[in-house]
């Protein structure tokens, strides 16, 4: 058995986060160390956090409990490890909160601008570093000096709070530890001030010993600490502490109380509800795999009488091909035409007049609502059979699109290059040769060959409707039972695209 | 370590990028690449990590030839840092940190942008080390220019790399950020024995933090030497004789002014 004598003698030293009460906070963990092992424990709240640090580095303290900043402050002047972080539930540790007096108008953060702030103790986490972060990340950092009118340090967290009552300041940062504290001793009064922001909690700050500590004792402290829950009463700095922890496990804490699922209840309700319209748009329009199935038959039967294609009139359908390119250049020349004018005034940086602006959207969103389809069966009343009603259809209806495409374009143009020809004292026209036109005109020739492309596959069916080129012929041998002819025909449709798809493309590729 | 031997690059357009280059970089060395734009500093790291093929000569990283067939393994050893920081703008901090896992990460849930928890309270820890772990779940186009920067130091060590090659870290970053950033970089690859390649332009900086120099003019290696060792010369040498002249010029003549000149026709 060893006498009291042979003990080892350890001394820890804590900075005094709440003053005078430090001895209080630490002493039950302390006697329930010295009963499970053979170590004599003597505590020490120092006067300052500085006299703490001093302490650690000559040797007088071989334990410490810094908080955060001490800690940070002093691993730079002593080599120290960490034994254990404090830990309990999850509202563990402790937060940083706002108090304001009860009357103030203020009820978020947001609010504090150009206010009195009270802070504590310069450098000290809970009352100086954190709640700087805090109010930084809400847009009101106190260095700033247009934020607060004024920024106290007050010495203590108690001064700070009692700044609040006594109307010398209009808020006050500090711990939810030292809140409490003063309501359970009176000294605040929960109708005189109220709390307008709680910050996440805050990990606690490790106890550390001194890293050239014997590896056996610092071993057999660590053991202790971390076990000392099951043995008798425990506590330290922070609301609830229950138990300590491993700096790994509390490492892994902290960490874990950050981590949010991968996958939002949001996206898996946008999922889910897309499924279910899927489903319910289907039932409504009848549509079920069993009819596709069913109609496959059908679907064999036609296209057997189909085959062998009949190529016998093969010089007129190229004629009508031919034709139907015609249509579909001539009508985008015909959209291009038009859509300069009229994208210039849909543009809002050119257009300075809703007198030009508002028109020239309608008449764009007009032409593009209307299927080139229906704008051809229109002409072909108005103007007759033949090419002229395919080329306006195309070309009214790719006009809206086309300006769409100019307009947005020129939107979109970077701003820089058009200040510095404005600022050379260059006129409207110029400004838009020189600093709008060079950077549009690669997506101008892109979007105008897709148009192209697009207006001459358009044109092969518009025919249908009695517009002239190869539809014409399509429909013709549909209505005489032609199959053979008509898939003639669709394979001169289908080389023809091929073609011009594969030209477009190059030519598109070429103007970047 | 690194090894790099007579390495050329010639670009289709002519231009010569490396001349010949031979280089060691020792394991855990924190080296700078040092030498005005154009001198082939980016080319060099491209080819460490087989971005570029080289025209000839050959790279080795930790004794794997970065050749075609090897391009996957390398590039889970070898982390890359950019200079335009290169997040995916509209995904999470987060997954843009997980993101350089994905080279050992591939399982098909990968592509749901699912990870493994492992995975995500490392992200998380690396966020904690850079000082981010708050923005952790925010938009990655919300963050400033720094603080992007070291979400791409984050990505970077997520892939735990043998070796890192970073592009001009700093290049789009404010100066008091640049000392934050390249510290928290050392720092980080210090800690984990990670091997650096830094391609700088700011003299001061590469003295500050690096181990080693080495220096570029014209895909030439002009100083190859520790940190300690370098001069006022070989920075002369680096940054060569037509940006002296070129000093020469602005200050002591003027432009002939050019109104004066009568054009005969």
């Amino acid at each position: 058995m060893n006498t009291k004598s042979n003990k080892v003698k350890l001394k820890m030293v804590a900075v005094p986060a709440t003053k005078g009460k430090m001895d209080d906070k630490f002493r039950s963990l302390l006697e329930t160390i010295e009963n499970i092992t053979e170590f004599k424990l003597e505590f020490h709240e120092a006067d300052t956090y500085d006299e703490a640090i001093e302490s650690l580095v000559n040797g007088k303290a071989q334990i410490a409990w810094l908080g955060r900043s001490a800690f940070h402050k002093a691993v730079k002047k002593v080599k120290l490890d960490s034994l254990a972080v404090p830990s309990g539930d999850d509202e563990s540790i402790y937060r940083t909160v706002l108090i304001i007096p009860h009357r103030a108008k203020i009820s978020s953060p947001n609010d504090l601008k150009g206010k009195r702030l009270i802070l504590s103790e310069k450098g000290s986490t809970s009352g100086d570093l954190i709640p700087r972060h805090i109010l930084t990340q809400n847009g009101l950092n106190p260095e700033i000096s247009t934020n607060f009118s004024e920024v106290i340090y007050a010495g203590s967290q108690k001064e700070a709070a009692l700044k609040i009552i006594k109307g010398e300041g209009d808020v006050a940062a500090l711990s939810d530890v030292n809140l409490k504290e003063m309501l359970d001793n009176g000294i605040l009064q929960k109708k005189d001030i109220k709390i307008i922001y709680e910050s996440k909690p805050i990990p606690g700050a490790p106890i550390v010993c001194l890293k050239s500590l014997h590896p056996d004792v610092k071993e057999e402290l660590r053991k202790a600490i971390l076990q000392a829950h099951k043995f008798g009463a425990v506590n330290g700095y922070g609301t609830n502490v229950e138990h300590y922890e491993s700096p790994q496990e509390a490492r892994f804490n902290f960490l874990k109380a950050h981590l949010k699922p991968q996958v939002g209840i949001k996206t898996i309700a946008v999922s889910l509800g897309l499924l279910f319209l899927t489903i319910l748009v289907s039932v409504h329009l009848k549509i079920s795999p069993k009819v596709i199935f069913s109609s496959f038959s059908y679907f064999a039967d036609i296209i057997g009488r189909m085959m062998p294609p009949d190529f016998s009139d093969l010089g007129n359908l190229v004629i009508a091909m031919i034709e139907t390119i015609e249509i579909g250049f001539l009508g985008t020349v015909f959209a291009v035409l038009i859509s300069i004018p009229i994208s210039l005034m849909a543009a809002k940086n050119i257009t300075k007049s809703k007198f030009l602006y508002y028109p020239a959207h309608l008449i764009t969103t007009f032409f593009r609502a209307v299927p080139e389809f229906i704008i051809a069966m229109i002409l072909v009343i108005s103007v007759g059979f033949g090419a002229l009603p395919g080329v306006l259809a195309l070309g009214l209806h790719t006009m809206g699109f086309l300006s769409k495409f100019y307009a947005e374009e020129m939107e979109h143009v970077r701003t820089g290059p058009i200040e510095a020809i404005e600022a050379t004292g260059a006129n409207w026209f110029q400004k838009i040769t020189y600093s709008i036109i060079p950077q549009i005109l690669p997506s101008f020739m892109g979007n105008t060959l897709y148009i192209l492309d697009r207006n001459i596959r358009m044109a092969t069916i518009l025919g249908i409707v009695g517009a002239g080129g190869i539809g014409y012929r399509l429909q013709s041998a549909f209505r005489m039972f032609k199959y053979r002819e008509v898939s003639a025909i669709i394979i001169i449709i289908f080389i023809t695209i091929f073609i011009i798809d594969l030209i477009s493309t190059k030519v598109r590729h070429s103007v970047k | 370590m690194v090894i790099v031997s007579k390495l050329k690059k010639v670009f289709p357009d002519g231009t010569v990028a490396l001349d010949g280059i031979s280089l060691k970089v020792e394991e855990g060395q924190f080296t700078v690449i040092l030498g005005p734009s154009g001198a082939g500093k980016t080319t060099l790291l491209r080819s460490i990590n087989g971005l570029v093929k080289p025209s000839t000569g050959d790279v080795t990283v930790d004794g794997i030839k970065v050749i075609d067939e090897n391009y996957r393994k390398i590039r889970t050893l070898v982390g890359m840092v950019f200079q335009h920081f290169n997040l995916v703008g509209n995904l999470s901090v987060i997954k843009n940190v997980m993101s350089g896992s994905l080279g050992t990460h591939q399982k098909w849930w990968s592509n749901l942008f699912l990870f493994p928890k492992s995975h995500q309270m490392k992200a998380l820890d690396l966020l904690d080390r850079v000082g981010l772990l708050d923005k952790a779940y925010n938009r990655a186009d919300e963050l400033s220019g720094g603080e992007q920067q070291r979400v791409g130091i984050a990505r970077a060590m997520m892939q735990e790399p043998k070796v890192l090659l970073a592009d001009e870290p700093v290049a789009s970053v404010d100066p008091t950020n640049s000392r934050n950033i390249l510290s928290l970089l050392r720092d980080m690859c210090k800690e984990k024995n990670v091997t650096v390649l830094c391609s700088l332009h700011q003299v001061d900086l590469a003295l500050q933090f690096s181990d080693r120099i080495v220096g570029f003019t014209d895909g030439k290696l002009i100083f190859n030497n520790n940190t300690s060792n370098l001069d006022r010369n070989s920075l002369r040498k680096i940054y060569d004789e037509t940006s002296v002249e070129g000093m020469f010029f602005g200050s002591d003549m003027k432009t002939p002014d050019i109104k004066h000149i009568q054009w005969k026709e």
